[in-house]
């Protein structure tokens, strides 16, 4: 399908469809879509359609979360099955799947090996698009537009259970020569860049980290692998016109919070910008850096104190020929390991202090575009900083007291936690064109999760699935 | 078949079959390199009114001061396990002090069978024989999640389909999230000669539908599940279709864990005779491996089905049966403790499931009639207090109280008995008068019945 609309830079030719849907899904213009025109009325208002069907089968081989049981099994005696209590809990973090459990000497069971399969959503799950679209001048264009997502897998593997739309973006856009001004539900600006390599160079047509795998999907790319997510949220955004290549877009956007993490309570809304800087080169060389930040202040509910989350993020992308590469990197406190805020005991010291934690993520991506495949290789590793509270037993008394601090065990001082220490990924993607709306693909993703006490996760995920385009 | 037919025949098409080049549809634009868009869907709202007896259940605590401001906190009696038709009734006290369920008298304005539907698609031949469709369907309720009056809409917005096929002169394949294959043929059944512009049993009243026409009474549902499926051309009439589908479990109960997928297939059998004699044979069948979470232990569901409908004119008659193990009540894996012995060894119980609906097709307007029954199957730890003692122990079995009587009463059979009335006011429009009778009953003798009257109307494009 033809896009209405040719304002977009040139790009080598077989991407174009797939930075267009890019656009679609990351970008701030409103009118330069992978879109079809359904209607046009004779008040010169334009109504479209744009989205993806795809699927995927998964299987996934490695360990559990690391998890140690104490309660003994009553072997031989189906009808009084044992209760089962984690020892030394490990926090959230590394792909949660039920493994075979696996009898101890001692008669406790840990978690075993993995072998699990699903039919899943990829990367991108199923999408409808549907917008409208009037020129108010002969070069401001309005646009309302919306989108509702969806995943084929059910929530947990329920046969039966409403795969709920998740109606996620929802806007008016309005674009012209002094800029481009949008408002209602789209992306978020920090670590945008970050997630255009992600999906540019490597799972565009794929599946990546098999994030809610239990659940349910969409998967994940290398998000918790070396990128933190931009989200789906309500604001107010501005982008410049583009001015020798920069650009700057700012965004005001409703604010977030933590929910049952201790900081649940927000007064003001959430401040965002990225710069960025594009550049063509030669008949097929492209350059796009670009750098953004976030912040957003939090406060407690139950007592008068408050934290700020922040973060930064940079890197670039690189086109020659058939030659991509991408490299991007953000830290910040509070952020979380998968998206902007997420909510996990990765975050907060629960436990403790309340205090956040602070994060880093490096990720690397090179794509070799040929005409009617591609070959899509990535690095990417999401860390996680302890705090003084996470391994020091006298963190409350600053001398040592003589009974321990919370968080730590009364007999042994250890911690009673485990928290998230890092998470790793390494992709691997083939996806062969079958029409610039047909696409077939072959997805290897790594997963190597660690625990702050030692804990260690490693799962291998095969996919092999297609998407189809409009 | 009558051409008044045509339509809703065509419009089971997107729900259930798999080829799709036969939709009920609308195209919306034809674009220049050969996609075509185009949309499908329905809209339809019943007032229905139950009457009857609430789920059989005994309360135990007694409010001895008889004191409003201090009202008993009723505790359940020997419960009776999962289903019957879940609504509230009036308690009514007896002699001693506790309460038991009284009458039903309750009504809501829902949807019928299938619920609202909005489908979109794009189409193209890649050859020209063969076309490559991308579907989407959204499916959503009239009625609200327990009769809240306010409620955020996206619990109600069920992402029901979305799949790619490809079908062409080597067959049909198709990825992604649609109906699976296992019971398929009795679904058509319920669908075609009842339920399409009806109710059936009042499934979700207390919260939120779509109604259940025959599921649950003698008919097991296939479910929408993402899955690869590939279906043979037809050859003298016999087709095979087979997919393998994304693994299901008893989500919180035992069986939570699965490694592999579901495979489910179904080969039909079709014939036309004589200017408007039609005859559809099917057999299906399906098989899931379930694990426990936290023991090293597997078990196996699977089940088999078979009938077929048979049109002469006017007349139609559809029979159906399906049998298997941990199958469920109203759908495939449905959880429920009417599945496994919850409280004892977690076995699977055995189900089955026999159906006859008949309709006579009378140019504007149907008459439907059908019957259907579900019948689960004691297991010996149900009923036998010394199950796990072979020879009787000095304490009672789990599952058993200290008088060595079952601790709680599991369904024992879902009987429903359904007439539709429809009168299509267009090929568009549909109004229905649609009566249910549910009678359902539990292993230790409770019952319970209920009567559903409903009346609607539904536009389909």
């Amino acid at each position: 399908m033809k896009p209405s609309h040719s304002s977009y830079a040139p790009v080598p030719s077989r991407l174009a469809g797939g930075a267009l849907s890019l656009l679609v899904v990351l970008g701030l213009g409103g009118p330069a879509r992978a879109e079809t025109t359904l209607a046009g009325n004779s008040d010169g208002w334009e109504i479209y359609a744009t989205g993806r069907v795809g699927v995927f089968a998964e299987v996934l081989k490695g360990d559990s979360i690391p998890q140690a049981y104490s309660q003994t099994g009553s072997a031989g005696d189906p009808s009084t099955p044992p209760t089962f209590m984690p020892v030394h809990p490990v926090g959230s973090g590394g792909i949660v799947v039920a493994g075979d459990p696996v009898l101890q000497p001692d008669g406790t069971y840990r978690a075993g090996p993995i072998l699990a399969s699903r039919v899943r959503s990829g990367f991108l799950g199923n999408i409808f698009g549907f917008g409208v679209r009037h020129k108010l001048t002969e070069s401001t264009v309005l646009t309302g537009h919306i989108a509702i997502w969806g995943t084929v897998e059910t929530d947990s593997q329920r046969t039966f259970y409403r795969n709920y739309a998740d109606w996620r973006e929802g806007y008016i856009n309005i674009e012209g020569p002094a800029g481009t001004l949008r408002v209602g539900r789209a992306l978020s600006l920090f670590s945008r860049g970050e997630l255009e390599i992600d999906y540019l160079y490597a799972h565009q047509y794929g599946v990546g980290s098999p994030t809610g795998f239990s659940q349910l999907g969409p998967s994940g790319g290398h998000i918790g692998y070396g990128v933190v997510s931009p989200v789906w949220v309500a604001g107010v955004a501005y982008a410049t016109p583009r001015l020798h290549g920069f650009q700057l877009t700012a965004g005001y956007y409703d604010p977030g919070a933590l929910p049952n993490y201790y900081w649940t309570r927000t007064k003001f809304g959430r401040p965002e910008a990225e710069a960025t800087y594009d550049l063509s080169f030669g008949a097929s060389g492209k350059l796009h850096l670009f750098a953004n930040g976030v912040f957003q202040k939090l406060y407690a509910t139950d007592r008068p104190r408050s934290a700020n989350v922040y973060g930064v993020g940079g890197g670039g992308r690189i086109e020659l020929g058939i030659f991509h590469l991408g490299v991007a990197s953000h830290s910040g406190r509070g952020i979380g390991a998968g998206y902007f805020l997420d909510v996990s005991d990765t975050v907060v010291a629960q436990y403790t202090s309340q205090a956040l934690r602070k994060f880093t993520g490096y990720y690397v991506q090179a794509q070799l575009a040929f005409k009617t495949f591609d070959l899509n290789a990535g690095w990417g590793m999401t860390r996680v900083y302890v705090l003084p509270e996470d391994i020091d037993p006298n963190w409350c008394t600053a001398s040592g007291g003589t009974a321990p601090c919370a968080g730590f065990d009364a007999g042994t001082n250890q911690p009673s936690h485990s928290f998230l220490k890092s998470q790793t990924g390494y992709s691997g993607v083939f996806v062969y064109h079958i029409s610039s709306n047909l696409h077939v693909a072959v997805d290897y993703f790594l997963s190597d999760a660690r625990w702050q006490q030692g804990e260690k996760q490693l799962v291998h995920a095969i996919n092999l699935g297609s998407s189809l385009t409009w | 078949m009558l051409a008044r037919l045509a339509a809703p025949l065509s419009l089971l098409l997107v729900v259930v079959a798999l080829p799709v080049n036969a939709r009920a549809e609308t195209t919306l634009v034809t674009t220049s390199d050969g996609w075509e868009f185009y949309a499908t869907g329905r809209i339809g709202v019943f007032a229905e009114m139950l009457k009857g007896d609430g789920v059989p259940q005994a309360y135990g605590l007694v409010d001895t001061d008889n004191n409003p401001s201090t009202p008993a906190v009723p505790t359940p009696v020997h419960p009776v396990g999962n289903g019957g038709v879940a609504v509230m009734s009036d308690p009514v006290r007896q002699p001693d002090g506790t309460y038991r369920q009284g009458p039903v008298t309750a009504m809501r304005f829902r949807s019928g069978f299938l619920g609202n539907v909005f489908g979109f698609g794009v189409r193209r031949k890649l050859t020209e024989s063969t076309v490559l469709t991308a579907h989407v369907a959204i499916w959503a309720t009239a009625e609200t999640d327990s009769q809240r009056t306010f409620y955020p809409d996206y619990p109600d917005a069920d992402w029901r389909e979305g799949y790619i096929n490809i079908e062409g002169p080597a067959g049909t394949l198709r990825a992604g999230r649609a109906l699976s294959l296992f019971s398929r043929g009795a679904i058509e059944i319920d669908y075609l000669y009842s339920h399409e512009f009806g109710v059936g049993n009042p499934a979700g009243f207390l919260e939120r539908g779509p109604a259940g026409g025959h599921i649950g009474y003698g008919v097991v549902a296939p479910v929408f599940v993402a899955g690869i499926s590939y279906a043979t051309p037809k050859f003298h009439g016999f087709q095979l279709t087979a997919g393998y589908y994304d693994p299901g479990t008893l989500v919180g109960l035992y069986w939570t864990r699965t490694k592999l997928g579901r495979p489910e297939a179904e080969a039909t059998y079709d014939l036309t005779f004589g200017s408007s004699g039609k005859l559809h044979l099917f057999a299906n069948g399906a098989f899931q491996k379930l694990y426990a979470e936290l023991e090293p232990r597997s078990t196996n569901v699977y089940g088999v089905g078979g009938g077929g409908r048979f049109e002469l004119g006017m007349f139609h008659l559809g029979v159906a049966t399906h049998s298997g193990q941990g199958l469920g009540i109203g759908y495939f894996l449905d959880g429920s403790d009417a599945v496994l012995n919850q409280f004892a060894t977690r076995q699977l119980r055995k189900f089955s499931g026999y159906y006859v609906q008949g309709q006579l097709a009378l140019g504007t307007f149907d008459i439907n009639a059908g019957w259907g029954t579900t019948r689960i199957y004691v297991l010996p730890e149900d009923i036998d207090p010394n199950w796990c003692t072979a020879g009787g122990g000095s304490q009672p079995c789990a599952g058993f109280d200290t008088y060595n009587q079952p601790a709680r009463s599991y369904l024992k059979s879902q009987t429903g008995y359904s007439g539709v009335f429809v009168y299509h006011f267009s090929p568009h429009i549909h109004f229905s008068f649609d009566y249910f009778l549910s009678d359902v009953k539990w292993q230790q003798g409770e019952r319970q019945v209920v009567h559903a009257v409903n009346i609607g109307s539904t536009l389909i494009w």
